[in-house]
């Protein structure tokens, strides 16, 4: 464990009480203000965020602290009548989703492939193969998103099965938690970058836009991302080899190599299966959750038979993995419940399209205008559902931007990348809260405990990577646009 | 089911717990027990529907609209009492871990409260709206139609467990059963 | 201009989950605003939600109700219990010609004048707290597909995306297999052959989800239109207008369906430009399977007044005066010079290529000065 990691969240205990009090006068005087006061929409706005984060601090679960900020805004924005209006669906209608089936199938899938076993091994071959490369069981993580990206356009399965699973391997083989957490997370983000998106094609939607070239002008900015988080991963840990130690490969042979290599076989079949089968047209993206999960509990049973574990193996595998999905599946949407309303609330402040049409109206250029937007979204990405802080952005800025000679094709990349961004981001970066609940299982962290603190400082040079990776999408847009131009020619 | 029944109580077991309390965490199990159910069936379904579509040109009929409007749901409200008394749900801790121990439990018993009257509001009003769509039979739109109005019951059933479980979670903090050790150790044991 | 003193400045919330103010809803939305804001000196502003950023399709009818939002569209076949008599009355969509001007226009101002005016409707929307501004209806459905289909055994087996029983019952009688794929995983499913038609207008060619690339076998087979795609305001909201204002409101509603109307000549021309190229989309010959789907429409309409909710006193009178409403102002179409087209291939590409043309401004006055009058307070 690093030193500084230790420091930073051992303060003393007086300097906590002080800012539990001022937290708690926060959120009294917030309170205060937002039933009391006639005050401007987009003041409420803020209060909301700020009570939210006090609320969140005090160890109720994030949802229901956001549910209660957002409660107390949306009564002070739009009376009685709206709350319990909201208050009366959004239970039901933010878990009945079809799109988001794939979060519960993700978490099993990920759950099986960990509890049979194959996973460990996999994590054994990667070890004897990519031991000699700086950070390389974070690369092989980084790049295992990228294959379930091609899969699936979700962010918070594919996060979720990448977690339980590499995390733990990576702490076993002495990487730092920073780096095990935030290259998950980072890996997670991949997800709605690399098509099949819902994010591109809803953006394509909203602009009026081609979502087949939508979806291809995803393509290289995706890859190039996970180029970009690899050579991070590979430069930091040889620039600070105590991330993320080399393992002694003196006395690793090919013989063990390609024995080794054999492990990754029922992994690799899983994910042909997934990939395979979207692009034969046999299932959908969200169709692909159920169908890698089944493979995965063949290949997993089998594994455990094939080791002598027998069918008691299983069944135990099968139930531990239930059980997990389950908590996990209930933990991340107690938080979708939350973020619901919480976006209500600020869509009705008017808080994103004010931001929005103060940018628009400054009359910048290109550079600066896009420049100036990387700061708004991640403002915005701080305490906003992605999808709501798109579409209550684009029909403010999308002229603006034609009319400066941006592409909308490229916006939309532009937009969904700094929206997975803003799923990294502190005070209520929801992506990096699914990463420290998935590292705070003992048997993720292998008994030491990793903080919200060190899951923040973990992310954050994958989320200054990306910020650097959309810079240089700025500089060369040709980058995004050049293959959905390319297949328009044929 | 020896990871199901491990007590969240450090303290042991069944005797030390009131019977009160004893109910409540029956009730997260049972719901979990429907939950379970419930993530069953969707992978079934979908991968029914998959292999009938694909293979003999016969999907299952309503395959989107059951998994939308009765496994999600189930699966997820029903799960979610349980999870908090595993206490799985997503909480941020860090500056409750540098209070002094008495006032952590304070806090954390005070505000568990405010989250539990909070959820008992949802859950009145995600009754109320269960009611009224049980009184005209919501269905989905599709053909052939799917009930949905059974399973908006899961909503204010599955908060009310919820409340029920966050009252409890207060109640293990005020009476000393919480932290949990390991989590003191964490208190202790910077990370 | 009392009742302007007395007006109270207000903002108004509108929600249109299904485009943006680029889209013809949109467009047509933002110009009624406009109209509103000058005739009130600038009392009346409104906030725009675009795309479901504040309310959804499915949740719009209460959101509006409630007050969440003022102003929403409303499909009303989403809500089969909610609005009994909006999703029965979707049915009529079913009685089309297939040819997009009389679609468009009849076929819409017969719904216009029904949602405003059939009191078991009002009173259904009433009930929900929401007044109905307007309603227009879509030209019709047809079958974008990735594989040529032209004879009933091309497309006996063939699945398609067909989303509720007016369009899978169709699906169905020409022996295809209805599927349900949720509309964020339609362009992939059809680009990878998930499945092998969708039901959808063929403005989906250019617009939405521009199909043009991994659909580009054109089924023009005639399939029901979107019976009443339908704005409301807060019942309360409406209540509390003077009544000037109220008319006033009255009649910029039927200026905007007529404005939707036009913005669908618009869109449907664009798709006819791609079609009647014919380098990209293929027009299948559908006059094998046409006389299918007329049949089976007819037979759909003729067993609506079988399942008419208990609120509709006489259905099939209804539905009879209903089509006598269609016939009535496509008779208008026709003396304006509009003949409605056959279905074969040429006479579909003409058509398409006619609808930059079509100008519906003298049958927007023949509306106005037989309907609208009734409609004032
Ligand atoms: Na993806
Ligand atoms: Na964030």
């Amino acid at each position: 464990m690093s030193a500084e990691a230790a420091t930073l969240s051992r303060p003393a205990s007086r300097v906590g009480v002080v800012i539990f009090v001022i937290a708690l006068i926060v959120a009294g005087g917030s309170l205060y203000l937002m039933l009391a006061g006639d005050l401007p929409k987009q003041i409420v706005g803020l209060l909301i965020v700020l009570l939210s984060i006090v609320l969140l601090l005090m160890g109720i679960p994030v949802g229901v602290a956001m549910l209660g900020a957002a409660v107390i805004g949306l009564y002070s924005l739009s009376g009685a009548r709206v709350v319990r209006s909201t208050m009366e669906s959004v239970a039901f209608d933010a878990t009945a989703s079809w799109s988001l089936s794939v979060i519960p199938m993700f978490i099993l899938m990920g759950m099986i492939l960990w509890k049979s076993g194959l996973t460990t091994s996999a994590f054994g071959a990667a070890r004897v193969w990519l031991g000699w490369m700086p950070g390389g069981l974070a690369v092989a993580t980084n790049f295992a998103g990228a294959a379930l990206a091609a899969s699936s356009g979700s962010t918070i399965g594919i996060t979720y099965a990448l977690g339980r699973v590499s995390i733990p391997e990576m702490l076993k083989s002495g990487y730092s938690p920073q780096l095990a957490v935030g290259s998950v997370a980072a890996a997670g983000t991949l997800g709605q970058i690399i098509p099949p998106s819902l994010l591109l094609v809803v953006y394509a939607g909203a602009a009026s836009l081609p979502v087949g070239q939508q979806l291809l002008a995803g393509v290289i900015p995706g890859l190039l991302l996970a180029f970009a988080f690899a050579a991070m991963i590979v430069v930091s840990a040889k620039l600070r080899p105590g991330l993320a130690p080399r393992v002694d490969m003196s006395d690793v042979t090919w013989g063990m190599r390609w024995r080794s290599a054999l492990d990754v076989i029922p992994i690799a079949i899983v994910i042909t299966i997934v990939i395979g089968g979207l692009f034969a047209g046999i299932f959908t993206a969200t169709e692909a959750g159920v169908c890698g999960m089944f493979a995965a509990l063949i290949l997993g049973a089998i594994h455990l038979f094939r080791t002598g574990g027998g069918f008691r193996a299983v069944v135990r595998m099968l139930r531990e993995s239930l059980i997990g999905t389950l908590t996990g599946t209930a933990s991340v949407f107690l938080l979708i419940v939350g973020v619901a309303v919480l976006t209500r609330a600020m869509a009705l402040s008017q808080v994103p399209n004010f931001i929005a049409t103060e940018i628009a109206e400054l009359g910048l250029g290109r550079i600066e205008l896009l420049f100036i937007l990387i700061v708004a979204y991640l403002i915005l990405g701080m305490f906003m559902d992605t999808l709501a802080m798109m579409l209550l952005t684009i029909p403010v800025l999308l002229s603006p931007l034609i009319s400066v000679g941006v592409d909308p094709l490229w916006f939309g990349v532009f937009l969904v990348v700094m929206a997975e961004v803003g799923l990294l981001t502190p005070p209520l970066g929801i992506l990096t809260f699914i990463v420290h609940r998935i590292a705070s299982d003992p048997e993720a962290n292998l008994g030491k405990p990793i903080s919200l603190g060190t899951v923040f400082l973990g992310v954050l040079p994958f989320a200054l990577t990306a910020i650097a990776v959309v810079i240089l999408l700025i500089l060369v847009p040709g980058i995004v646009t050049w293959l959905p131009g390319a297949s328009t020619m044929r | 089911m020896t990871d199901v029944n491990r007590p969240a109580d450090p303290t042991g077991p069944g005797p030390t717990d009131p019977a009160l309390l004893r109910l409540v965490d029956g009730l997260a199990l049972a719901l979990a027990l429907i939950a379970g159910v419930a993530l069953v069936l969707l992978a079934v379904n979908v991968l029914v529907d998959v292999t009938g579509r694909a293979a003999m040109n016969r999907p299952f009929p309503g395959t989107l609209e059951y998994t939308q409007n009765w496994w999600m749901p189930t699966l997820t409200l029903m799960a979610f009492a349980f999870t908090e008394w595993k206490q799985e749900h997503i909480k941020v801790t860090i500056l409750l871990d540098t209070l002094p121990a008495t006032m952590r439990r304070m806090v954390e018993g005070v505000f568990g409260l405010i989250a539990t009257v909070l959820l008992l509001v949802l859950a009145y009003h995600a009754f109320n709206e269960a009611m009224d769509a049980a009184a005209f039979g919501k269905t989905t739109s599709s053909s052939p139609p799917v009930a949905v109005w059974p399973t908006m019951f899961m909503a204010p059933a599955g908060v009310l467990a919820l409340a029920l479980q966050t009252a409890a979670t207060s109640f293990r903090y005020f009476s000393g059963r919480y932290p949990l050790p390991d989590t003191v150790h964490a208190e202790g044991e910077a990370v | 201009q009392e009742w302007l003193d007395n007006l109270e400045p207000m903002t108004l919330k509108l929600a249109d989950f299904s485009g943006d103010q680029n889209a013809n809803f949109g467009k047509a939305m933002v110009a009624w605003e406009e109209s509103i804001t000058e005739f009130t000196d600038g009392k009346i502003t409104f906030e725009n939600y675009w795309s479901s950023s504040l309310l959804g399709a499915l949740d719009t009818l209460s959101g509006v109700g409630d007050g969440v939002a003022d102003i929403g569209l409303i499909i009303p076949s989403y809500m089969p219990q909610e609005l009994p008599v909006g999703s029965w009355l979707f049915g009529m969509g079913a009685a089309l010609s297939g040819s997009t001007v009389h679609d468009v226009a009849a076929g819409g101002a017969a719904a216009l004048e029904t949602v405003l005016t059939f009191e078991p409707l009002t009173q259904e929307y009433a009930s929900h707290n929401v007044k109905v501004l307007q309603a227009t209806a879509t030209p019709a459905y047809n079958l974008l597909c990735n594989t040529p289909i032209s004879t009933p055994e091309d497309a006996q087996g063939k699945r398609a995306r067909a989303i509720g029983a007016v369009w899978s019952q169709t699906a169905e009688a020409l022996g295809m297999t209805p599927v349900s794929i949720a509309w964020g995983e339609a362009y992939e499913g059809l680009q990878r052959g998930v499945f092998d038609c969708m039901v959808i207008n063929p403005n989906q060619y250019a617009d939405g989800l521009v199909l043009k690339d991994v659909a580009p076998e054109y089924v023009p087979v005639t399939m029901a239109q979107l019976q009443a795609s339908t704005w409301v305001m807060n019942l309360d909201v409406w209540n509390d207008f003077p009544k000037e204002l109220q008319d006033f409101i009255t009649q910029a509603n039927v200026k905007a369906a007529y404005d939707i109307w036009e913005g669908y000549m618009d869109i449907e021309a664009k798709a006819g430009e791609l079609i009647a190229a014919g380098d990209v989309i293929h027009t299948n010959d559908v006059s094998a399977l046409e006389p299918i789907a007329k049949e089976q429409r007819a037979a759909y309409v003729a067993g609506l007044a079988d399942t008419a909710p208990d609120s509709v006193s006489d259905p099939q009178a209804f539905v009879d005066d209903y089509q006598a409403r269609i016939a009535y102002w496509t008779e208008a179409l026709v003396a304006d010079g509009y003949e409605v087209a056959e279905r074969t291939p040429e006479a579909i590409v003409d058509a398409f290529a006619g609808l930059s043309e079509v100008d519906l401004s003298n049958f927007y006055e023949k509306f106005n000065s037989e309907v609208t009058p009734g409609l004032m307070n």
